[in-house]
């Protein structure tokens, strides 16, 4: 039986569906066998990050209502085999699907894959619902700002509800410099005001963007964010591998920063 | 001693928006947490303002009934601006009977 991990937030726009991309191929990377489920029935982004757009054939609606098999549904990824993606309907909505139906799918997935990570959908409605329920661990991704942490410890109360074994925080786009100098949230403020376990933190990071504009994840690049996702990774597989040290960016601005900062 | 912190110590800076937004998210996330529906405190307000109605005459602009927490801990406080004393009525009866349950 592989392990059903549910990535969510509450608050849009905060990563979810990129940690999902690059979380999984970084697992298929280390050889495991990875399917991406999109949970966002309406708006549906998943394929698009990955770059399948063009092979979607089937979605999970048509593997519930039997129009098709579930393998025949599963996208393969060309160029890593170990992945695969589901896509969620982008004609219907979210109530096209019960809570009973996606737990059964995702948990059929789960005979024949290592990992089933689900994209959930913003908000804390029936597609949040939908997306959680036959998830055993879930990652809530947050950014150190106001609206998206608010959000988060909201999503945490409503999976503590549920029978979802243990949460982990992704703390999303972190700028180590405006951390030291205190102009947003640290990591450890973050840490404090959610009071839950840190499975990684990914820093702000340009290629995010370029990697989503070509349909690649950033896992294939050199970027920060791509060796950070690599760690969550091997955090997942159980390795204890130390969070970066973001303050050592190679750039001129975090080295006049050091100069700044290095003990007289 | 840093460069960075003997500037620091010559212009401190209390209001930086780190410690700002966690004092903002500190009080919302208890608020949240304790987690009392909007429809209980206007029904609990309602009821309040009721039962001081037969002793006092309040000024409704000025009238505040709200739930505060800090440290860990929920109060409610009620500002209620009292215009006259009202001559004693003889007593009715009055039924509060919901069930707040904060947890």
């Amino acid at each position: 039986m592989g392990r059903i991990i549910v990535i969510t937030s509450g608050k849009g726009g905060v990563g979810k569906t990129t940690s999902t991309v690059n979380i999984g191929m970084a697992l298929a990377q280390l050889g495991r066998k990875v399917v991406l489920v999109d949970g966002d029935y309406g708006l549906r982004n998943l394929d698009l990050l990955l770059g399948l757009e063009n092979r979607v054939v089937y979605t999970s609606l048509d593997v519930i209502q039997k129009e098709c098999k579930l393998e025949q549904a599963v996208v393969k990824d060309k160029r890593q085999p170990n992945l695969g993606m589901l896509a969620a309907p982008q004609s219907r909505n979210k109530t096209a699907i019960e809570a009973g139906q996606m737990k059964e799918l995702v948990e059929n997935l789960s005979q024949t894959w290592d990992y089933v990570l689900i994209d959930c959908p913003a908000g804390i409605e029936t597609g949040f619902q939908n997306s959680v329920a036959g998830a055993q661990e879930a990652i809530v991704v947050t950014t150190p700002e106001i609206a998206p942490v608010r959000d988060a410890d909201r999503v945490i109360g409503l999976l503590e509800a549920q029978p979802v074994q243990t949460i982990k925080l992704l703390l999303n786009r972190f700028r180590p410099a405006m951390a030291q100098t205190k102009e947003m949230m640290t990591i450890e403020d973050v840490k404090e005001i959610l009071a839950i376990d840190l499975i990684g933190v990914v820093p702000e990071d340009q290629q995010t963007i370029v990697a989503s504009n070509k349909g690649e994840p950033l896992v294939f690049g050199q970027s920060l964010a791509a060796l950070a996702y690599q760690n969550i990774a091997q955090r997942l597989e159980g390795k204890t591998i130390d969070l970066l040290d973001l303050t050592k960016m190679n750039n001129i601005w975090s080295r006049i920063w050091r100069t700044l900062t290095t003990k007289l | 001693m840093k460069l960075l912190e003997i500037w620091k110590s010559f212009f401190p800076d209390r209001n930086d928006s780190r410690n700002i937004v966690k004092d903002r998210l500190r009080l919302i996330l208890a608020q949240d947490r304790c987690a009392v529906p909007a429809e209980v405190l206007t029904l609990m307000r309602a009821e309040i303002l009721a039962v001081v109605s037969r002793y006092f005459e309040i000024a409704p602009e000025g009238t505040e009934i709200n739930l505060e927490t800090d440290d860990r801990t929920t109060v409610l406080i009620a500002n209620l601006p009292i215009v006259r004393v009202k001559p004693l009525e003889p007593a009715k009866e009055v039924t509060v009977s919901f069930v707040l349950d904060l947890n």
